[in-house]
């Protein structure tokens, strides 16, 4: 919304820059700034006076003027238009002038004839659609002033942006009210002077309240013989700095009582209203009426009517009808001014997908006792600006009166809420300025609410009230933290960071995927997963939450891989969420890490030669998170998978944790990825690290043996580890397989491993004989249990 | 043929051997070849008795010339050799060093680390919750009347059970509140939805921290003091921080804050848009029909709640323009962090 600077004067006295005053509304918590409202090229149309026309001497349509720009030197301009006349006030566009379109007006011969600028129409002024002929400007114009100038009246325009619990706002009085409370001087709001003829309103007009809960109260009144024309500069004026277009003198009364008050009002032509009454109800289903936008809508119960004693004449706040519509030549009114329920103008505003200025007031809620007040302000500014006669009295149905809340207020309680000392006396005084009636005693207040702050209900709300107009910037910072002397649990966050931190240490990228995709792209990678459907999607490709990562895996791959980045390490750490109807929420969630790797483990480089990843390396990384930062070893067992060639499953004990393997072509869009994934759910159950226990390191010596077997290639390397470890004998410290062989001078059917043994002993050095026993009994038990035979040295 | 011949066909089989630019063991081997004690000249100087008496002096000298010749040409080679390895392997230490590939938090991520960190410090503990939610949690509990505009299809994304993506992380402010009892001191970061189009500026799921404290006598100024630190510390000594009454269903009374842009340092420019500062987040007094949801009393407690996205603060520290970007993980943007 926006507000005119010059306006807010009216309703107290401000002493303040434009900017400074948008400051401190904006530290009050009306969010304010100075905005431009006018077009740039505003600035070189100048109001001209018509001095003189003659028909231009080698054309028909073309007169040559001599125009007064206010410097006493009439310059001579052509004119096309067929309404200039000598005696007119026209906005001219100057020699330098760009419009918007680009057009720039020089000096030119038209005819023969020098012209030095142009008459402009209200359409290429962008003010209307009037191109009929050039716009006639006020008589009492200021030569010379721009049209920036000329429109606004040298004001300011303030653009608010207000939460949507500050109705009261909605207008300058609200917004003065505020101001009156900071600067704490008084808010002057207009008197008004009724002059009214011996008619009574209520002998031409009956208002019928069907639904007293939607409508609690509505008003009327009737002016007669009015004329309908052109609203004065300072109406028009102060609109446009409230950017509002001036319609007429009619609608424009009821713009500027809207954007004074805050309370929106609407206004009939009376020959339309059938059967001399007014009635309020629910619309009926499938009920029709022609809306002043030009279109017929249908509505339902969920929308409240403005009736005649015939058809509906309104949409109750939200939009009148075009068969009631204030014309050219209306000349009896009826003016109205309600309180309708904000719930039910919503749900209407809703169901018609419409917001207009009045729907969105009533959504936030106006002041159902300020109805008489706007009423009256509009019947004496619709005389005054389009004269009538003013009939006697309103028509008031208000069945049952809303009364302000009182509220109890505790000064200490606030103080001690705010962190302030503010005391009494200038508590009272915020109050006195936001026009809170109030008592106090010993500190405890009784404050009266006015019904036009539906946001205030409680203590706290005026807790606020004091803390805003003190000002939160006022608010004194304590030295010191009180910090709570309580242990904090320990998180399964703390866990995922562990993992996080240590998979960017050896080399991976962290990625953050989109938890949204469409509901076919949902690859079974547990195999159970049911994926949770969206009720409202943005899009059909962002219908359902993720139940696993590697869909947003694959996605990140292949825009990766296509851009020729395709050795690839990375890993998301995430939510994912499956049905589960034992839940609350209908959800299961879990956290899953999702690890892809691609091409090259390392860069091309010169000194050091390039590997391709594969399952293992995977294997390595996911024992590297097991193993090293939680202490749990993992078991690997193949198995068949639709997503993966030389799937492997994935279990910590008995449980299956996850699944890994060359990744198979998900779907012809992702056919470019290929590369290594594996997807393990993050249990709780991990622990947050490692129980580490010191280990005493010997101070003996190491010896190592290489071991080197041929041995049948059914065996698999688990068991001759197994086996190894299970003959070695207390001083095999460590054990690592390097070499694996199988092909040329290898027999067929057979490989060829090669271990180191590191042997050493805590308490002495071990000799040569002792180490051959050991090796000689490893060698033995691999012997005897698979037929293993030592490799010669070659 | 005379055993004079055989010394000149040696020298020029040498002379051929030497021209086929012989390696270094090349030239091990021909120097054994004829110049050992058991090579080939010495072989022919032992069948000089066969040479006419007047003649075995020059047939004895002829050798030796050739075994000096031999001998000298063939250390020269032997030196050239030396010499050109030495300057192979001479260090040519303007080659690359060996690249050890560095790993690389999200920046969302590494945003999330720093804001941890800090309100750690300040005594902070972590707490977590789902991103789906019952509406109880998400709205209800959290003071959002029936009607709230928020509640809203145009906003929320809904489940087909009525479930919804939470719209914010407050919700693990509700499940703290019924499980702990007060001093609560935690903040809440997590993953949270909005069902709006996706744009430069906007995606349909963000990221937020949320800080909660609940205890006796807790105040506004407290709330003020924490987060001015916070912001001091996250963006600098010299930031400066301002409060602004605003709404929000859960707090009472509401505040947004700004800190000053920390490009132009508060003059205005094309980050801040000319203002001068940047919005942040949200904060406020924890509304007391909160507290009531959670069957806390307020009169005996009071609390102060905050809430940043993540993402916003995250663009603005890096100079990124286009929240897409945190999205489509680019491992070339990636690697920036």
């Amino acid at each position: 919304m926006n507000i005119s600077y010059n306006w807010l004067k009216d309703y107290v006295d401000i002493d303040l820059e434009p900017e400074i005053l948008a400051e401190k509304l904006t530290d009050a918590g009306l969010e304010a700034v100075i905005v431009e409202t006018m077009p740039d090229f505003f600035k070189t149309i100048l109001v001209g006076h018509v001095v003189s026309r003659e028909k231009h001497p080698d054309a028909d349509k073309l007169s040559v003027c001599m125009i007064d720009l206010g410097d006493g030197e009439p310059k001579q301009i052509i004119c096309g238009a067929p309404n200039i006349d000598a005696g007119q006030n026209v906005p001219v566009a100057t020699i330098g002038t760009t419009f918007p379109d680009g057009m720039k007006i020089k000096k030119a011969k038209l005819r023969g004839v020098v012209s030095n600028g142009m008459v402009c129409s209200q359409r290429e002024l962008d003010l209307s659609d009037d191109h009929s002929g050039i716009m006639v400007l006020d008589q009492d114009a200021k030569l010379g002033i721009d049209m920036k100038t000329y429109l606004s009246g040298d004001d300011v325009s303030i653009e608010l942006d207000l939460t949507p619990d500050r109705s009261d706002a909605l207008g300058h009085i609200g917004v003065a009210r505020d101001l009156a409370a900071l600067l704490g001087v008084d808010l002057r709001k207009p008197s008004i002077k009724l002059t009214e003829s011996s008619t009574k309103t209520s002998s031409m007009v009956s208002v019928e309240l069907e639904d007293t809960q939607a409508c609690p109260r509505y008003a009327a009144r009737i002016v007669r013989n009015v004329k309908i024309g052109e609203s004065p500069a300072w109406i028009r004026q102060r609109l446009q700095a409230a950017g509002i277009r001036s319609i007429n003198n009619v609608v424009d009364a009821a713009n500027y009582v809207l954007m004074e008050t805050g309370h929106p009002l609407h206004t009939f032509d009376l020959r339309y209203i059938e059967g001399e009454k007014i009635i309020v109800r629910k619309a009926r289903d499938k009920e029709k009426i022609p809306t002043l936008d030009g279109k017929e809508r249908e509505l339902d119960d969920s929308v409240l009517l403005i009736c005649d004693g015939v058809k509906p004449v309104a949409v109750a706040g939200i939009i009148g009808g075009e068969n009631s519509e204030v014309k050219d030549d209306t000349t009896d009114l009826l003016l109205e001014s309600a309180y309708f329920d904000p719930v039910i103008v919503r749900r209407g505003a809703k169901k018609l997908q419409l917001a207009t200025d009045a729907s969105h007031r009533f959504e936030r809620g106006t002041d159902p006792n300020g109805i008489t007040y706007a009423l009256d302000r509009l019947a004496a500014l619709i005389v005054e600006l389009a004269g009538g006669e003013l009939t006697e009295g309103q028509v008031d149905a208000y069945p049952s009166i809303i009364k302000p809340l009182e509220v109890t207020f505790r000064a200490d309680r606030c103080n001690a809420i705010l962190g302030t000392t503010i005391d009494t006396s200038d508590m009272s005084d915020i109050f006195h300025g936001l026009e809170m009636a109030h008592s106090e005693e010993n500190g405890v207040f009784q404050v009266i609410v006015p019904t036009f702050r539906p946001d205030i209900e409680r203590e706290i709300d005026l807790v606020e009230e004091i803390g805003r107009i003190y000002g939160y910037n006022n608010i004194p910072l304590p030295a010191h933290f009180s910090i709570a002397n309580k242990t904090n649990k320990k998180t399964p966050d703390q866990m995922r960071e562990k993992i996080i931190d240590h998979l960017a240490a050896i080399g991976f990228n962290q990625i953050y995927g989109n938890g949204l995709l469409a509901v076919e792209e949902h690859p079974l990678v547990f195999g159970d997963e049911e994926a949770l459907l969206l009720a409202n999607p943005l899009s059909r490709d962002m219908a359902s939450m993720r139940s696993s990562l590697l869909m947003g895996m694959a996605k990140v791959a292949d825009y990766n891989i296509n851009r020729r980045q395709s050795d690839l390490k990375l890993f998301e750490l995430g939510q994912v969420s499956t049905l589960d109807l034992d839940s609350d929420t209908g959800a299961r969630e879990t956290s899953h890490l999702g690890i892809f790797i691609s091409g090259e483990l390392q860069p091309k480089q010169w000194s050091v030669d390039s590997v391709a990843v594969d399952v293992f390396h995977m294997k390595g990384v996911l024992n590297s998170i097991y193993q090293d930062l939680f202490g749990h070893s993992l078991l690997f067992k193949s198995q068949d998978h639709d997503l993966f060639s030389e799937a492997i499953g994935v279990y910590l004990g008995e449980e299956k944790i996850g699944v890994m393997g060359n990744l198979n072509q998900i779907n012809q869009a992702l056919k470019s990825v290929s590369g290594v994934y594996v997807e393990v759910r993050i249990s709780e159950k991990l622990g947050l690290g490692r129980d580490i226990q010191y280990q005493k390191v010997s101070i003996y010596p190491a010896v190592e043996r290489d071991l080197s077997i041929l041995i049948d290639s059914h065996v698999v390397y688990e068991q001759i580890d197994e086996t190894i470890r299970k003959n070695a004998g207390k001083s095999l410290v460590y054990s690592r397989l390097y070499d694996i062989y199988e092909g040329k001078s290898i027999a067929s059917g057979k490989k060829s491993l090669t271990f180191r043994l590191v042997f050493q002993n805590n308490k002495r050095t071990l000799t040569e004989k002792e180490i051959d026993k050991d090796f000689r009994r490893i060698l033995k038990g691999l012997e005897d249990a698979y037929n293993a035979t030592l490799r010669e040295a070659i | 043929m005379s055993l004079f011949n055989k010394v000149d066909e040696l020298r020029s089989e040498f002379k051929a051997a030497l021209a086929s630019s012989p390696a270094l063991s090349d030239l091990e081997r021909m120097k054994q070849k004829y110049l050992g004690r058991k090579g080939v000249l010495n072989d022919l100087f032992k069948k000089i008795a066969e040479v006419e008496a007047d003649r075995r002096g020059e047939f004895g000298s002829l050798i030796n010339q050739l075994k000096l010749d031999i001998h000298d040409l063939i250390e020269e080679r032997i030196n050239d050799h030396r010499a050109e390895t030495q300057s192979v392997s001479a260090v040519d230490v303007s080659l690359p060093g060996v690249e050890y590939e560095r790993g690389t938090l999200h920046p969302i991520e590494s945003t999330l680390r720093d804001f941890k960190q800090i309100f750690h410090r300040l005594g902070f503990a972590v707490a977590e919750g789902p991103e789906i939610e019952t509406q109880w949690r998400n709205f209800d509990a959290l003071n959002f009347p029936p009607e709230h505009p928020a509640r809203d299809m145009q906003d929320t994304f809904f489940l087909k059970n009525d479930s919804v993506l939470r719209t914010h992380t407050s919700p693990v402010q509700v499940r703290l509140m019924l499980e702990e009892k007060p001093p609560i001191r935690s903040i809440m970061p997590g993953r949270v939805y909005r069902n709006e189009a996706i744009d430069a500026g906007h995606y349909c799921l963000f990221h937020q921290v949320e800080g909660l404290y609940v205890d006796k006598n807790v105040t506004m100024g407290e709330l003020k003091a924490t987060l001015e630190l916070f912001c001091r510390e996250y963006f600098g000594e010299f930031v400066k921080l301002r409060f602004r009454p605003s709404f929000f269903p859960f707090t009472e009374p509401s505040s947004e804050m700004d800190v000053s842009c920390f490009l132009c340092g508060g003059k205005g420019c094309r980050v801040c848009k000319q203002t001068g500062w940047l919005e942040i987040g949200g904060c406020g007094m924890v509304d007391p029909n909160v507290f009531k949801a959670v069957d806390i009393d307020s009169e005996k407690y009071t609390g102060y709640a905050f809430g940043m996205g993540i993402e916003r603060i995250a663009m603005m520290k890096y100079g990124i323009t286009d929240i897409r970007l945190l999205f489509e993980n680019d491992v070339r943007f990636l690697k920036q962090f």
